[in-house]
């Protein structure tokens, strides 16, 4: 990514029956750290069911992106209906991931309070860096 | 039916004793006079558990239960959980899920009396126990799959008991789950 692609531009793909869109997003460049390379933020947006069934295509995507070098993903989780275990499984390997390889994992939270009771009821909204929209994130992970 | 009593664990606790369940299909059993027991059949498959929802809140409304009561979504979480947890460890190709709900007073005392809770029982057809001592309980900082579940439906449930049934010569898992202070929409 160029330095002076500030503006966010989004591509979409669609990943088989649970719509699960994908879209990059850039950082202001004044604040991408070059040096490590870690400068896009890549917002992966969910709809529809995080669980047992659609968490197996959110573990690719994720790894997909790490294999590719782009280490920080946001996951907005903001319109999803549901999240089960397994999904919050595959968000708990995908941090840990991306921790590892110098990056990081952070959340949109879920609007739904089906679909947040599940992070806390096993105290997982105290583990994930969250936040209310892709926006505050981006901004508060940039200067960060 | 031939039931025996294999074992009888709380699902991710190591402190918690458990309930007898087997017990309960006579003598142990009490529900309220309006009650009748709902029930569903599944394949056991992760696709099929996504059916439970609508039959859990249709079953819940008919045992008398508020299926708007904002704790049914949670009571769904809890069921979900078992029903994948069972997919997941006990059973194959062409095996099938069973669940049925009741409605039932607790405490259960030969006083009557008590309140009304949600009783859903969840069993496989599959032939492999499921040996909760492999499953370690679970903490934030040691991320694993399926401990989880199994901590989300204890913590939603009044109680989660687990055993293991014989009926001829298949070994089944057989899950219940009690779930107390449901909003109750009989007078």
């Amino acid at each position: 990514m160029s330095e002076n692609d500030a503006q966010a531009s989004l591509k979409a793909v669609r990943t088989a029956a649970d719509t699960m869109a994908v879209t990059e997003t850039q950082l202001d460049s004044a604040n991408t750290e070059k040096a490590n390379g870690a400068g896009a933020v890549e917002t992966i947006t969910l709809t529809g069911r995080l669980d047992v069934v659609s968490s197996t295509k959110l573990r690719k995507t994720i790894q997909e992106h790490l294999e590719a070098g782009r280490t920080r993903l946001l996951i907005d989780l903001s319109i999803i209906d549901f999240v089960d275990s397994a999904g919050l499984a595959a968000l708990v390997r995908g941090r840990k991931l991306a921790r590892k390889a110098g990056g990081d994992l952070r959340l949109v939270q879920p609007r739904r309070a089906d679909a947040m009771r599940v992070f806390e009821l096993t105290t997982f909204d105290q583990i994930f860096d969250m936040d209310d929209s892709v926006e505050n994130m981006i901004k508060r992970w940039s200067t960060s | 039916m031939t039931s025996t009593d294999a074992s009888s664990t709380s699902a991710s606790s190591t402190s918690a004793s458990s309930t007898d369940v087997s017990s309960d299909e006579s003598s142990r059993r009490r529900t309220d006079s309006s009650s009748t027991i709902e029930s569903l059949t599944l394949d056991a498959d992760f696709e099929a558990v996504r059916d439970l929802e609508g039959w859990l809140m249709a079953a819940a409304a008919k045992l008398g239960f508020d299926k708007d009561d904002p704790t049914m979504a949670a009571i769904h979480l809890a069921v979900h959980e078992v029903a994948t947890n069972c997919v997941d460890h006990a059973t194959t190709d062409g095996d099938q899920l069973q669940l049925r709900a009741d409605r039932r007073l607790v405490p259960d005392t030969d006083q009557g009396g008590g309140q009304p809770a949600l009783v859903i029982e969840v069993w496989d057809s599959g032939n492999k126990a499921f040996a909760a001592s492999t499953v370690a309980t679970p903490s934030p900082d040691v991320p694993q799959v399926r401990g989880y579940g199994l901590m989300i439906a204890e913590q939603v449930a009044a109680s989660v008991t687990y055993k293991r049934q014989q009926t001829e010569d298949l070994w089944s898992n057989r899950w219940t789950l009690v779930f107390e202070n449901v909003v109750s929409v009989e007078s």
